[in-house]
């Protein structure tokens, strides 16, 4: 029988604040093994709204709008 | 009455299976067809209309195969030829599968092989399935992902097949997601915990994106499943 005992790092950002490791922006974070707690940033909500819109403009011209057909 | 090909037969029904068999000839080139590009995209495609009469097997591209088609609500799963034998939809050998249900009404796929894709840049964006039976990705955990399932909102139930090995899979929009489905995301994660087996990451951290929605219905024994391989989850 083996029992072990695992923890995970769980990250919650600041009020009005989103966490980003430059690529990924979340409201909550759990660490992975090899991850680390310096990767992740908190960022203002609307500066990561900015950001987000952007990558996906970038990808090909995608826009959140609906029915953009 | 009328006769075809020695055959009595109704005119009515001859002249409506005349121009379906004509047209559907033509557009799926007796069924030899290999490029479907585009091929059932636009807001032309309804329930009604969209009756192919061969399956569709796609050996050279299917970008866009059904982009915008926002009326064409149906279950991929349960369509049938005009012989009565299901319609079967093979995207395995396809070169590309871009915006393959992009923007659309689906509300049901079934298996969809990417093996043969590098990457899967928004196959699923904006569309309105609710159900993915398979998503069949490579062994090998190499292929990227853009914008997979950005805005499917409607998304509830989905297999993963195969390995995810590369930053950029992203359910976080798919706020419908079955713990089920989690499930299968998680313990489809390529193993990058030397510790317990897996490869070096070799300085790379990797993040799998669920989603604030999607990580609270986890408890912490599944959240191990990825964590403990090395992932991060958001």
């Amino acid at each position: 029988m083996k029992i072990t005992e695992e923890k995970i790092i769980k990250i919650v950002p600041s009020k009005g604040k989103t966490l980003t490791n430059g690529e990924v922006f979340s409201k909550l974070v759990y660490l992975g093994t090899s991850d680390k707690v310096e990767n992740w940033t908190e960022i203002t909500d609307a500066e990561a709204e900015k950001l987000q819109a952007a990558l996906l403009e970038a990808e090909a011209g995608l826009t959140a709008e609906e029915g953009a057909e | 009455m009328a006769y075809l090909n020695g055959k009595k037969i109704d005119i009515c029904f001859a002249t409506r299976d005349l121009f379906y068999d004509e047209f559907w000839d033509v557009f799926q080139q007796n069924g030899e067809r290999t490029n479907y590009s585009y091929g059932f995209a636009g807001r032309g495609w309804t329930p009604e209309n969209f009756k192919p009469k061969y399956d569709i097997v796609v050996t050279e591209e299917a970008t866009d195969f059904c982009r915008g088609a926002l009326n064409l609500n149906v279950d991929l799963t349960q369509l049938k030829k005009a012989d009565g034998t299901p319609l079967r939809f093979d995207f395995s050998q396809a070169k590309a599968l871009d915006g393959l249900f992009y923007n659309s009404a689906i509300t049901h796929i079934g298996v969809v092989d990417t093996r043969g894709q590098a990457s899967l840049r928004h196959p699923f964006y904006r569309c309105e399935a609710a159900t993915i039976d398979e998503l069949i990705l490579k062994d090998d955990g190499t292929q990227t992902f853009s914008n997979t399932f950005s805005y499917n909102t409607s998304l509830e139930t989905i297999t993963i097949k195969g390995v995810i090995g590369q930053n950029g899979f992203n359910v976080s929009t798919c706020t419908k997601l079955t713990v089920g489905s989690l499930l299968s995301i998680l313990n489809a994660l390529k193993n990058y915990n030397p510790a317990n087996g897996g490869v070096d990451p070799a300085g790379t951290t990797y993040t799998v994106t669920l989603g604030v929605a999607n990580l609270n219905k986890l408890n912490s024994n599944e959240m191990a499943i990825a964590v403990q391989k090395g992932w991060t989850l958001a």
